[in-house]
């Protein structure tokens, strides 16, 4: 098979790009977005090395991962509709109150 | 090693990381949708190829199909099919973002940590029926494995989600 | 065990203090309060009292005439005060002839000045403040004499120094008065550095700080003996022994120098006349400026191992000596001169202790106490009279208005002037003897100039009496103005109407009693003649042994002696009386307008220069050094880098403000910043961790 490090050299890179897509895109929606590429890289890092000790408690951390996840989404798109309706711009450098 | 894999590995993992880049560059939210929907097949296939089987189906079924079209319907519901128009204000924001993020995949790449795992990989027949949904069945209802519990207390999570989800996106009511 | 109530010797006064200090709340009436206090302050004071008479045989009959008792009640003297590591100090008291004398002259003397005073002060105010000082005052001193070791006995020290200051400035609305509290204070302070530099220096080199102690360990048996507490042989260290005992006791000699009006630090006793009658009477005549003698005595075992030492105290004792009676001639206010008196005998004193006579010494500090005390009430009968007058040139004739006074001050003069049979003679006589057999030379020298000084002495004392009551009135009867010192604002628009009138019995009583002992007090000289009582003060180092033991045998020696010490004090008396009977009308010696000329005259009214010296040196040089220097560049210095180190910190807070865009994403770049830092140095690291 192909050498475990690689999935996580792999996922590390995915992380990254979540990251630097949650750093660099204003609109929110797709900032989420990247925030469940993260969570994705993450799984696959968690299933590769379940893989490798030969045990399935990597699939079960992902498993409930994914659920939290699905959860975390319905809620997070909530507030992403709140917000819209409050300001009718979903520019998240307008969401600034704490500023100073 | 052998070839087959190796190479199937490859052309997956260009074409994970070059959808996961199109969702960071596109500017159009449904493309990035639609590239992250790419992404998460990607991953799908991975986890088979990792015996993850039932892993697989669930990733597909929940992520790609239940996930993703929530972000779309919200997305066509706020109605911001248009390219983002704002410039960005001068910020150092974009450059330090990239620059630190190329460090940390350089480091990635070339890291010694990541290049050498202590132990050998567990041996393929051993692993063959790891994620099949019998086995997961029978990690997950297991007494005397810690997953049960955590099952159980997910259910109700799912509740409170559903109600925060419905308590945040009523309208008042006049 | 009768010794172990010994304590209650020091916790009478002190329970009177607290007495007269709440007296007005435990009264309601504040009548009732007044005399509360003043019977409770003279009484405790007596109850001391007889506790220490009661005590002096069973003293006298332990060992060694000494005995070690606790200073906390009903607790042995072991009850240790400070303890840690090999140093250790305990509330004890130390009763031998020495403390057991100073205990009886300060609470007898003090008692009889207690009782006065309720009579002196009693239109004051503020009277039961007064005796809350007056009896914390005895508290202290009792302290100071009893104590076993140097430590409890500067706690006395202080306590005295701190109730002259509260006492001298006792009528503190007048700025005048508390600006001669604050003189006598400071001074003290300068002397007190020495005893305390003195102490340190007793303890790097014995080992411990009690006087005496059972197992001979104290510093005393120590010095003589010549080793440390741990019982190692100090001569073997001949080459820094010497020095350091010298050291020791010129450093201890300062402290006494402070406490006892010495050539540099006697500045502040005229100045301390500010404060009322009694106090002078008590602190600055009979007891406080003392203590420094009696120092010096507890510690004449340490002193008498340097000559050096010795010599210091005697010749700056015997400057002192005729410096007090040089300046005493020209004073105007009948309380300086006593005080400048009181100051020159002091001065002999301390001669006494420098030729290592140190018995002698004691004997001068009894007879003085008690005609010193008697001189100074007696001068308060006659401004109390006067109503407020203390300007001897204003009075005169009073011999025959006040003649009760006058019989009182008049045996005082004599006893002073040390005339036969008085007690002055005796105890000055004595030190004159023993310093003509100065072990350590010069003794002809110390003789002469001694006796010179008591001619001087009979001189401005005789001085003193004609001015005030033989000469012809300079005042008119009737219209006296009232001069007396308060707290409250002076009426100035009172019209003048005092008449004389005689002090009244409770005043007059203690004085019928300070005289008497003033005529008998010679008898004490058996008393000091006993080589038993003060073996304590004999010498056990060798070489002064001798002559300490011919000089200590007798005090007074020779008959000879006696004879010339009468004629020169008669023949003082006698120039006085001729000097000023010519000037019967203005009372003056020098023509007023002779005097700004007379350089003589103006060297002695300007005090010697050491006033003036003093203010410009401290005051004014001091005074601008701190403006210019220390206060610009020292104190701005630190002061600058407090304010810019306030000032850094509000520069760095104004440029981390910036950070607080309130961007989400920025934010989440900082923590990206700090997570890629952790995983970074985590995989660098990686290697050595597993290694591990």
């Amino acid at each position: 098979m192909v050498p475990t490090h690689y999935y996580l050299v792999l996922a590390g890179i995915l992380f990254t790009i979540g990251v630097i897509g949650v750093l660099v895109k204003r609109n929110p929606i797709v900032i989420f977005m990247c925030v469940e590429l993260m969570l994705n890289a993450a799984n696959l890092t968690f299933v590769a090395l379940g893989r490798h000790f030969g045990q399935t408690n990597g699939q079960m951390y992902v498993i409930f991962a994914l659920a939290v996840a699905a959860a975390e989404v319905s809620v997070g798109l909530g507030i992403i509709v709140m917000m819209f309706r409050r300001r009718e711009t979903i520019d998240i450098d307008e969401v600034h109150l704490l500023k100073n | 090693m052998q070839l087959a894999p190796t190479i199937f590995f490859w052309i997956m993992a260009i074409l994970s990381i070059g959808s996961a880049l199109m969702v960071v560059v596109s500017k159009n939210p449904v493309r990035s949708a639609l590239f992250l929907v790419v992404t998460f097949l990607a991953v799908a296939v991975f986890y088979v190829t990792l015996s993850a089987q039932f892993l697989a189906a669930v990733q597909i079924m929940v992520y790609a199909g239940a996930i993703m079209v929530l972000f779309l319907f919200v997305i066509m519901l706020l109605n911001l099919s248009a390219p983002e128009a704002l410039k960005e204000r001068g910020t150092i924001q974009r450059p330090i973002a990239l620059g630190l993020g190329g460090l940390f995949i350089t480091a990635l790449i070339f890291s010694q940590a990541l290049l050498q795992m202590p132990t050998r990989p567990a041996p393929a027949e051993q692993v063959v029926n790891l994620g099949t949904v019998q086995s997961i069945g029978l990690s997950l209802y297991n007494p005397n494995l810690p997953w049960l519990f955590p099952f159980e207390i997910t259910s109700i999570l799912l509740l409170i989600a559903v109600v925060g989800a419905i308590v945040l996106a009523k309208r008042k009511l006049d | 065990m009768l010794l172990s109530l010994s304590w209650l010797i020091v916790w009478f006064p002190l329970l009177g203090f607290l007495h007269n200090a709440f007296a007005g709340f435990i009264y309601k009436n504040p009548k009732a309060a007044k005399n509360a206090v003043s019977f409770v302050a003279p009484a405790v004071v007596f109850a001391s009292f007889l506790v220490a008479l009661v005590l002096l045989p069973a003293v006298l009959q332990s060992h060694e005439h000494r005995a070690y008792e606790g200073m906390v009640p009903f607790a042995s003297p072991d009850v240790p005060w400070i303890k840690f590591g090999g140093f250790q100090v305990n509330f004890a008291l130390l009763l031998d002839p020495l403390s057991l004398l100073m205990t009886l002259i300060v609470t007898g003397v003090g008692g009889l000045i207690h009782i006065y005073a309720t009579s002196y002060m009693a239109e004051d105010k503020e009277f039961n403040r007064f005796f809350t000082y007056f009896n914390l005052f005895i508290f202290m001193m009792l302290v100071l004499v009893l104590a076993e070791n140097f430590l409890l006995m500067f706690v006395g020290w202080e306590g005295v120094g701190t109730c002259s200051y509260l006492l001298i400035s006792f009528w503190y609305t007048d700025v005048a008065n508390a600006k001669a509290g604050n003189k006598a204070f400071i001074v003290n302070r300068v002397g007190d550095l020495g005893f305390a530099l003195g102490m340190m220096a007793v303890w790097s080199v014995f080992g411990t700080l009690s006087f005496f102690n059972k197992d001979a360990t104290g510093v005393m048996q120590l010095a003589a003996a010549h080793k440390d507490v741990m019982g190692h042989d100090l001569a073997n260290l001949q080459l820094w022994f010497a020095p350091a005992i010298t050291t020791m006791c010129v450093l201890l000699f300062i402290g006494a120098a402070g406490k006892s009006a010495q050539i540099p630090l006697f500045v502040w006793l005229p100045d301390a006349m500010a404060g009322p009658t009694p106090v002078s009477a008590l602190i600055h005549a009979a007891t406080m400026v003392t203590a420094g003698v009696v120092m010096l005595t507890r510690c004449s075992w340490l002193f008498i191992q340097s000559t050096t030492a010795l010599q210091i105290v005697a010749w700056i004792g015997l400057a002192t000596a005729v410096l007090g009676a040089t300046i005493g001639l020209v004073q105007t206010d009948i309380k300086k001169v006593l005080a400048y008196s009181t100051i020159s005998q002091l001065g002999y004193m301390f001669l006494a202790c420098g030729v290592g006579n140190f018995r002698a010494a004691m004997f001068h500090v009894t007879t003085h106490a008690f005609f010193k005390a008697l001189l100074f009430l007696g001068s308060g009968a006659v401004i109390h009279a006067m109503h407020g007058q203390q300007d001897m040139n204003k009075m005169g004739g009073l011999k025959t208005v006040i003649p009760k006074t006058w019989m009182l001050m008049f045996i005082g003069t004599y006893a002073i002037a040390g005339v036969f049979p008085f007690a002055g003679l005796w105890s000055k006589d004595s030190i004159l003897d023993s310093a003509f057999r100065s072990p350590w030379g010069s003794g002809p020298i110390l003789y002469v100039a001694g006796l010179g000084t008591a001619f001087l002495t009979a001189f401005y004392m005789n001085r003193m009496m004609w001015k005030t009551f033989y000469t012809d009135k300079r005042f008119e009867d009737g219209k006296l103005p009232n001069l007396n010192h308060s707290n409250e604002e002076h009426h100035e628009e009172e019209k003048p109407e005092g008449h004389i009138h005689e002090a009244p019995p409770t005043m007059l009583l203690p004085l019928y009693v300070l005289a008497f002992f003033s005529v008998v007090g010679g008898l004490f000289a058996f008393l000091f003649a006993n080589d038993d009582l003060w073996k304590f003060t004999v010498a056990t180092f060798e070489t002064a042994k001798p002559a300490l033991e011919e000089g200590a045998a007798l005090p007074g020696g020779s008959i000879v002696g006696y004879v010339i010490s009468t004629l020169v004090a008669v023949a003082g008396l006698a120039a006085a009386a001729t000097v000023y009977k010519q000037r019967s009308q203005s009372g003056e010696l020098l023509d007023p307008a002779l005097k700004p000329k007379n350089p003589v005259y103006r060297i002695l009214v300007a005090k010697w220069g050491f006033d003036a010296a003093y203010e410009f040196l401290f005051v004014r040089v001091g005074g601008n050094f701190s403006r210019s220097f220390l206060w610009r560049t020292v104190d701005g210095g630190i002061d600058s880098i407090v304010t810019n180190g306030a000032k850094l910190v509000g520069g760095i807070s104004h440029v981390g403000r910036l950070i607080q865009t309130g961007y989400v994403r920025n934010y989440a770049l900082g923590m990206l910043v700090g997570v890629v830092v952790i995983v970074l140095g985590l995989l660098i690291t990686w290697q050595s961790l597993i290694t591990r």
